[in-house]
Order: structure tokens, then sequence, then C-alpha cells
């Protein structure tokens, strides 16, 4: 009776204990984790993106990763029934020493050459100098997509050593004429951080469950002992994907006013376009089917007025917000009561309820500046940065990734 | 008996307290109840040389949003930290690489230490905006109160959010002739949510991001004129509070046993590209990196700015290990090839010292811990001297101090 009371308050604290450490579970664009997701990736031509990948530890540590190709089939055709994207996957290994940081251009990848020339004082164009991580293939010509790596061990088992971390930046110049003698300049440069999924327990098997486990008996995913009955314990994975996103972000059309201070003679006003990247958490490598998810969006703007509307996304979604079709997400549709200058907006985009899947994002700016007169054209300059997105709470359903396992071999 | 459950209690409870204090995080993707903004930059710079008039407008977006169904009050510092020359009195930078400084070597850019306070009160899920340099003024507001309120019946009203005070003085870096009109403003926001009575309450509810915009227009003698547009954006960093200040005492402790807010992380790092790196794609570009940090702890009540050692790890792609230590007071912003001298070429984070393009750096606090964000240059390499491109990122973070920091308000 001693012992059994005693047990009880136990499992009480435990229990407790437990609970805090479930709803501390995040994903994260600050701390190094087991999973990182780059949710856009662009090698089109006209820009190109750098990544960066960090091991954090102070061991050797390995990542298995995938590209995701969500091209159209037909690039220069619009997307439709006949022109689906492509949703083609192509993996690899990296392999980082302590705390090593590499990178590569993902249009260029990366080849293992021991005799690569160090950067020194004489020679500043050394792109490959460092320890190769691996042999990282370049992705194909007009690529756009996702990348992710998952962290494993010798064996090629996912482990949950949270020991990476990431980045990736956008880069592209062009000079594109326009309509008539409209010239359109655009200087991409723009930054953001990879997202994290932290891992806790991890059974090492090829199905990776996000914000639950699997039955340490039965391997059935699972979020709680109880689940698992006497094939229990629920060994828990790695942390849930987000319940909400939240966005601050200009009205689409607003002008970024500091471009307005100039004293150039201007024909335009200048405008700001909020680009979304979205990816499922759920992904299945072994079938290679893809995920959709509806998503709800709830914008309030500056006069506490709010507006919703709704899209859904398919292995990866690419959009700019005042394409919605929501005149509430743009500077001119934002009509009496709201009194122009309703140029800031919070939205809150989460998935619909009774979508079993959560997702990943993040944003990019274009900001077009005034259009200027530079005979014989008139000129406009366009400038992007990008930036990760605030998360509140976490999906109460597991995410699931499935990847083949002969891919986990070392 | 009772010996037992209580070593039961200790036991567990000395299980659980590790954990309490490892999930006691400072965030820049959650909600939280002090935001700080470290890089706060505002300019103007306006001249004509050889024929040719160039006008630089720099300005920082503050955007912050209240994510709660409840109204939110911030109480708000700014911290100038724009330095003054020794000998004429002008302003100046601190970073001896932007474009204003002092007009002779004898004459010493000073740091300054000045701090603005103002309160912001938001209406439930409300987003606000303005320019550092414009404020937000009663005619700005949104919702005044007089006669405009929200559904739920609240308003902006008691929000006044001056503009930064931007000072003259002599720009000496070329392109920039001495001749040329500058002024400019430098340094940190931290806005607190505070209760009815004044006190730091225990509410993460507040997000907050800013988008340091650069505008170059620049007017031939043939009538041309182009505007050429960058941007940078990164999230404000947030502490998250525990109880907030609830003995009321006006000193806010970050860390330690009080249980008020979170603790500053143990090391930040900072995922970065050697100075001079020329990275590989379909661009010729090379880049630097400013790197901007402030202390955590801040007494604006005796107005004694916060000073901190941070002792710098730095890692290249060959896992070779260097490590610089700098003075942190108040506020610092440099370059990453001066941070350990002031000649860049020979600096442990130029590439022709490092040996590799990217690297992998770990900052610790000593005496104090410390907040941070990274801001990526590149240039052109077809046009030396033309910049063509800018990015922030968040910091990553790593542990919490053990011992706490102070934020010290009136």
């Amino acid at each position: 009776m001693r012992m059994r009371g005693r047990f009880g308050l136990l499992v009480v604290l435990c229990a407790a204990l437990g609970w805090a450490r479930s709803a501390a579970a995040d994903i994260t664009t600050e701390k190094s984790a087991s999973i990182l997701v780059w949710p856009k990736i662009i090698a089109d031509g006209t820009r190109d993106t750098v990544i960066q990948l960090t091991n954090t530890s102070n061991g050797l540590v390995r990542a298995h990763c995938f590209y995701v190709n969500a091209a159209l089939t037909n690039p220069d055709l619009p997307p439709g029934p006949l022109n689906p994207p492509l949703w083609i996957e192509v993996d690899f290994t990296v392999r980082l020493t302590k705390q090593q940081p590499t990178h590569w251009t993902v249009s260029q990848g990366r080849i293992v050459n021991p005799t690569d020339p160090p950067c020194n004082p004489e020679n500043d164009f050394c792109p490959d100098a460092g320890i190769d991580p691996g042999h990282i293939p370049p992705v194909v010509p007009d690529f756009v997509g996702e990348l992710k790596c998952v962290e494993v061990d010798d064996s090629g088992a996912p482990v949950s050593g949270n020991h990476l971390l990431g980045a990736a930046t956008i880069i592209g110049f062009q000079e594109q004429r326009g309509e008539p003698n409209v010239l359109q300049v655009l200087n991409s440069y723009s930054k953001y951080s990879a997202i994290g999924i932290l891992g806790d327990e991890n059974n090492g098997d090829n199905v990776l469950v996000l914000g639950g486990g699997q039955c340490s008996g039965s391997g059935a995913v699972c979020q709680s002992d109880d689940d698992c009955g006497d094939e229990g314990p629920c060994a828990f994975e790695y942390n849930a994907c987000p319940q909400t996103w939240i966005l601050n972000h200009l009205a689409d059309g607003a002008p970024n006013l500091v471009l307005e201070d100039t004293p150039a003679e201007t024909f335009s006003s200048p405008a700001t376009d909020t680009e979304l990247t979205i990816v499922p958490c759920t992904q299945n490598f072994e079938t290679q089917i893809p995920t959709t998810v509806t998503l709800q969006f709830l914008t309030f703007n500056e006069f506490e007025s709010q507006f919703s509307v709704s899209t859904s996304v398919t292995c990866w979604g690419n959009f700019r917000l005042g394409d919605m079709g929501a005149p509430a997400m743009t500077f001119a549709g934002q009509l009496f009561p709201d009194p122009q200058g309703t140029m800031y907006l919070q939205t809150r985009i989460r998935p619909a309820a009774g979508t079993p899947f959560g997702v990943l994002m993040v944003e990019e700016e274009f900001q077009a500046g005034p259009l200027t007169s530079s005979p014989p054209f008139l000129v406009v300059a366009v400038t992007t940065d990008a930036g990760n997105l605030h998360m509140e709470g976490e999906r109460s359903t597991p995410d699931l990734i499935t990847i083949p396992a002969d891919q986990l071999q070392p | 008996m009772r010996t037992r459950i209580s070593s039961v209690f200790v036991a567990v409870i000395a299980i659980g307290l590790p954990a309490a204090v490892a999930v006691a995080d400072v965030t820049s993707d959650r909600p939280a109840a002090i935001l700080v903004f470290p890089h706060v930059v505002a300019s103007r710079v306006s001249g004509s040389v050889g024929g040719t008039a160039l006008d630089i407008v720099t300005d920082t977006l503050i955007q912050i949003s209240n994510t709660a169904n409840e109204p939110a009050r911030l109480h708000c510092f700014y911290v100038n930290a724009t330095g003054y020359c020794s000998a004429t009195g002008g302003a100046c930078d601190p970073n001896p690489d932007v474009f204003m400084g002092c007009p002779s070597a004898l004459d010493i850019c000073i740091p300054r230490w000045a701090e603005t306070d103002f309160d912001i009160h938001l209406t439930p899920r409300q987003p606000l905006a303005w320019r550092a340099s414009k404020g937000l003024l009663r005619d700005d507001l949104p919702l005044d109160g007089s006669p405009l309120r929200g559904p739920s019946g609240d308003s902006n009203a008691g929000t006044l959010v001056p503009p930064v005070r931007l000072r003259e003085g002599v720009p000496d870096s070329p392109p920039i002739h001495p001749s040329f009109e500058a002024s400019i403003f430098t340094g940190e926001l931290k806005c607190i949510v505070v209760d009815a009575s004044g006190r730091g309450a225990a509410s993460n509810i507040v997000k907050g991001e800013a988008t340091v915009t650069t505008a170059f227009t620049v007017t031939s003698d043939s009538g041309g004129t182009g505007v050429n547009p960058q941007t940078s954006r990164y999230n404000a960093i947030g502490i998250l509070a525990i109880d907030g200040d609830a003995n009321g005492d006006g000193v806010l402790e970050l860390g330690g046993g009080a249980n008020e807010y979170n603790g500053c992380p143990q090391v930040l790092i900072v995922q970065h590209f050697f100075d001079g790196a020329r990275l590989l794609g379909p661009f010729e570009v090379s880049m630097a990196s400013e790197l901007t940090l402030v202390p955590c702890t801040q007494n604006f009540r005796a107005q004694i700015p916060g000073s901190v050692t941070a002792q710098y790890l730095v890692f290249n792609e060959f896992e070779q290990r260097f490590s610089t230590s700098a003075r942190v007071d108040c506020l610092f912003d440099k370059v990453l090839s001066k941070i350990d001298t002031r000649h860049g070429e020979r600096s442990i984070f130029r590439i022709g010292v490092a040996g590799t393009l990217s690297g992998q750096t770990r900052i610790r606090g000593v005496g104090g811990g410390l907040l941070g964000v990274l801001t990526e240059k590149i240039d052109d390499d077809f046009e030396p001297g033309y910049q063509a491109g800018l990015a922030a990122i968040n910091l990553a973070l790593q542990g919490d101090r053990e011992q706490p920091d102070f934020i010290t308000v009136p």
C-alpha cells in the first residue's frame, strides 16, 4: 500500500514533468536540431541558393539529405493537369567533423577533391576549400523546391543528436525588359535560417514521427504510453510541427516608405510583395505521394479588422499573398471603413481543422523601388529579403517523414 | 516515512528542475514579453561630386504586433549609441568601417549612450509599424481613441513614439566626399510588456521585426536618375517572461533563480562567410559581414551602459580553430574582419587567413550575456565599391547563462 502510494505520487509528478517537456517541444530557427528543413531552394538560372550547414558538436556528425524538386514538368508553361510539378526527390549524405561548417551552391553541388587549394592572401577564389563533406550533387536546371537533412549515425539510422544548424542565401541579379522602355533590375539577396526539428528518443527506423513516437514493442505510431498498452513505452521521436505561424507583413503593393523618401523625380510609387513558401511536415519519400494541406489565413490590420482566406498546398507551395484573391491582403483592396493607410498586417496561418498535417514555411519580401527615368529607359530596381516566421503552439496530431529504408544504409 | 517521501520529492524535483531550466530560452521565433532590436539605424547623406548627385537614405522600419486577444502595453527604450568626435563634436560611428568618422586622426570617435523611453498601447491582435526617423505621433495612430477605436473598444491612445535624432557629422569614406551633408543615428530598441501600473508583466504576447532599408539615389548631369533599394530584415529577439517583474522593484532579472524572465543564452552561434569570400554561382560577388551585439544587462535608471567581454571561437571548414576577444560597451557594431585588428587583411575573419569560405563563430559573454544579429553585405565584383545587396539573420543560441542579467528600468 505504501509502495503503491509512493509510486502513484511518482507517476503524478513524472506525468507533470512529462507534460512540461511536451509543452516545451518546439520547432526552432535558432537552435541546433536533428532535422533541418530549407523550404525555399531556387536555382532557376536567374537566382541561385547557397546552403550553409554546420555541426555544433565536438563529435563527427552525419546527415542524410533530400532535395525535393517541385518545378513544373515544363517550366515555360503554366501549371495545370497536363503540366504538374515534378515532385522528384534526390538524396545524398554529408559528413561533418567536429564544429565544422560547410557550404555549397545548389546549382554547382560540391565534389570530393582533397586537392582543393585553400584560400590564402594570394588566392581569394577558393570555393571548395575545406574538408569536403561528401559528394553533393548539383540540382537540375530550373530547380525550385526544398532541401531536408536528417541527422543519422554511422549505420545510417536516424539519430536525435540535435547537432545541426543551417541557413540559405538566395542570390540573383538580372536586368529584364518589361513594358516598352521599362527596364527592371533585380538585385536579390535573401537569407533565412533553416527550420530545425528537435529530436528526443529515436528507434532508428525509417519512419520519423514528429509530435509523437513509436511503441517500443509494436512500432505503432503513438503519442503517449497509453496508446501502446503492453507494447509500450512510447518512444517520443521528434518535436511536433507548429499549430500556428504568425507573419508581420506589409499589405501587398504597399510602399516601403523609405523608398519614397527620395529627391528623384519618380513615375510610380515603390511597392512591396510578400511571398510565402510552404512545405507539409508529412512527407513520404518511399511512395513519393505528395501531401496536400489546406491552410487557413486569418489577417488583422492596424484597425483591428479581421479578414480570412484559405488555400491548399500540395508538396511545395510558393505564392504571393496578393495572388490569393483576397482584397484585404492588398494595399488598394482595403475599403472603407478602413481608411487608407492600413499598410501593416498580422497574418496567422494554420492547417484547417481536420487536416491531419502540419506545415513549415518561410517568407520573402520583394521590394520594388520607384520608377525613375534613365534615358532611354524608365528603370525600376527590385531588392529582396527573406525571413523566418514566428510560431505558436504545436500540432496535436503527429506528422510522419517516411524514408526508403535502403536509402539509410551507410 | 516522511523522510522517504521528502527524498522522493527532492529527487524527482531535482530531476525536473534542470529540465525546466533547460527550456528557459531567449527566442526570435516565438512571441515574448521583452523585445530587443539590436540594430536600429537611420542616416541621410547627400551631395554631388563630378556632376553626379548622390542621396543615400537609410532608415529602419520597426514592426511590432500583439498576438493575443487582449490589449498590450509596452514600455520601450531607444538607446542612442551614436558616437561624437572628441575635438569637433560632430556625430560619428564608433565602427570604423562606416562612412562617418572624425575629420582627423587626433579627433577620436567617442561612444555615447543616451536613452529615450516611450509607451505603446496595442489593441488585440493589432500590428503597428513606424520608421525610426519619423516615429509614430498622435496623428499617425490608426486607432487614436477619439473617435477611432477598435471593435473591442480599445485604442492606441497613450502611444507616442518619438523620432530618433539624427546628428550631423562629416563623412570620410570614398566615394562619399567630406563636403557632403550627413547625419546619423545608430542604436538599439528595447520594448517591455507592462501591466497598467507599469510593472513588467508575465505576458509573452508580442513579436517584432526590423527592416533596414537603404535607398541610393543617383542623378547624373544628363538627367538620368536611378533609385537602388537594399533591405535587410531580422526578427526582434524575444525574452520570455516567467512571472514578470512580480516583486515590482523595476529590476528585471533574466535567468538566475528569481523566475522573472528567461536567461540570456550562454553561447551565440554565428554561421557566416569569412570577409572577402567569393561565392560560386551565376554571380560574381564578394562578401563581408557586420556583427551587432548588445549586452543583456542594462541600467536605464542609473544610465549605466552594459559592458561585457565577448570571447570568440572561430572554426573554419578544415576544423581549425582560432580565437579572439573584444569588449562590448553598450553596443558593438563591426565588420567581422575589424573585430580583432584594424588591418582587415590580417584578420582571422578574412578568407586569406581563415583558409576557407565559411565559418562557425561561437560567442560567449564574460561578465554578462549578449544578444545580437548579423548583417551580410555583398559587393559586385564587376563594379568594385558597388554594394549589391544586404541581408540580415538572427544568430543561433545555445544554453542558458548560469548567472542572471538585469534590466533596470526607471
